[in-house]
């Protein structure tokens, strides 16, 4: 990655730790006085504080696989450079998106109740539909890693990858729209996980080497 | 995305996108799936290259094509295929009187 992409990833890192860090500072007394909250209060100090803290540390999850990921490549099957170019305006993409994310849970968890409840989980749920699609669509039209045994067996695979990450993104962005607001995580993440699977067996898939 | 509808019009660029699906293939070996001269076949090439819907790499004397499609470019490479565009719609001939 770039010096460039992780300056700017892991500071936006940083700045939401620290926020979600000034938030639960700023709600001390709330935990202080925990055992005296009605029970949905609790309920909804505990989901902010898992929410807020769950956020940056995905991300920098993600962003240190994503490094792993260059790092341990270069040294079996170096990338291609529309595939590290890709992955770092991906990573940059979600990185701004789960920035976005913080904002709305800060001033959530700032106020008591989220700004436009509804309408913002629908909102968030849909961009998160949009960049799935964005991303799965044109992640196809990478190159595979320069001396690849195989290249159109990548190629074939990566092409499946997309049309199950373009499907995952059409049904968030639907589910957006039509679904009930509680099932956004378990639609969010069953789509994620499905994208991820299929990810990962076509990519094993197109490791094997040719009879 | 015209120069995409542009290069998926034609069957015999489409043919091509197929038989790059498998691997990528030099000019030479593309060309002798079909009938058309060498000049015809680079000109279907340089649509497809303008599409952005195949990348090509010089190596030695032999330009290698490699498939470069997006889901919604492979989308509507089936679409395309399925409705059979451009291929020529073949008149049905009037029945002869008294015929049979």
């Amino acid at each position: 990655m770039t010096r460039k992409t992780q300056l700017f990833v892991w500071s936006l890192i940083v700045a939401m730790a620290l926020v979600a860090l000034g938030i639960l500072v700023w709600r001390a007394d709330d935990f202080a006085n925990f055992a005296g909250l009605t029970h949905r209060e609790r309920i909804k100090l505990i989901g902010y504080t898992v929410a807020l803290l769950f956020v940056p540390a995905w991300l920098a999850l993600g962003t240190l696989a994503t490094n792993w990921m260059f790092t341990r490549a270069m040294v079996a099957w170096p990338l291609a450079d529309d595939q590290r170019r890709f992955a770092e305006r991906s990573l940059i993409a979600a990185a701004i998106f789960s920035a976005g994310v913080q904002v709305w849970m800060a001033v959530a968890a700032v106020l008591g109740e989220p700004p436009g409840r509804e309408f913002g989980v629908r909102l968030i749920e849909a961009i998160a539909g949009i960049l799935f699609f964005i991303t799965a669509n044109f992640a196809a039209k990478t190159s595979p890693p320069q001396g690849w045994h195989d290249p159109g067996r990548w190629i074939r695979a990566t092409l499946r990858t997309g049309w199950v990450g373009v499907a995952a993104g059409v049904v968030i962005l639907v589910s957006a729209i039509a679904a009930p607001v509680g099932s956004v995580v378990w639609i969010v993440g069953g789509a994620s996980g499905v994208y991820v699977l299929a990810g990962v067996l076509n990519h094993l898939g197109a490791r094997r080497k040719s009879a | 995305m015209s120069r995409v509808f542009k290069a998926l019009s034609d069957p015999t660029r489409r043919r091509v996108l197929q038989l790059l699906r498998e691997r990528p293939m030099s000019a030479g070996e593309l060309a002798e799936h079909f009938p058309h001269a060498k000049a015809t076949m680079s000109a279907h090439f340089a649509v497809l290259r303008e599409a952005d819907l195949v990348a090509d790499e010089r190596q030695g004397k032999s330009v290698i094509y490699r498939l470069r499609l997006s889901v919604l470019e492979d989308a509507l490479l089936g679409f395309a295929d399925s409705l059979g565009i451009g291929f020529p719609v073949i008149a049905e001939t009037p029945k002869e009187e008294g015929a049979g």
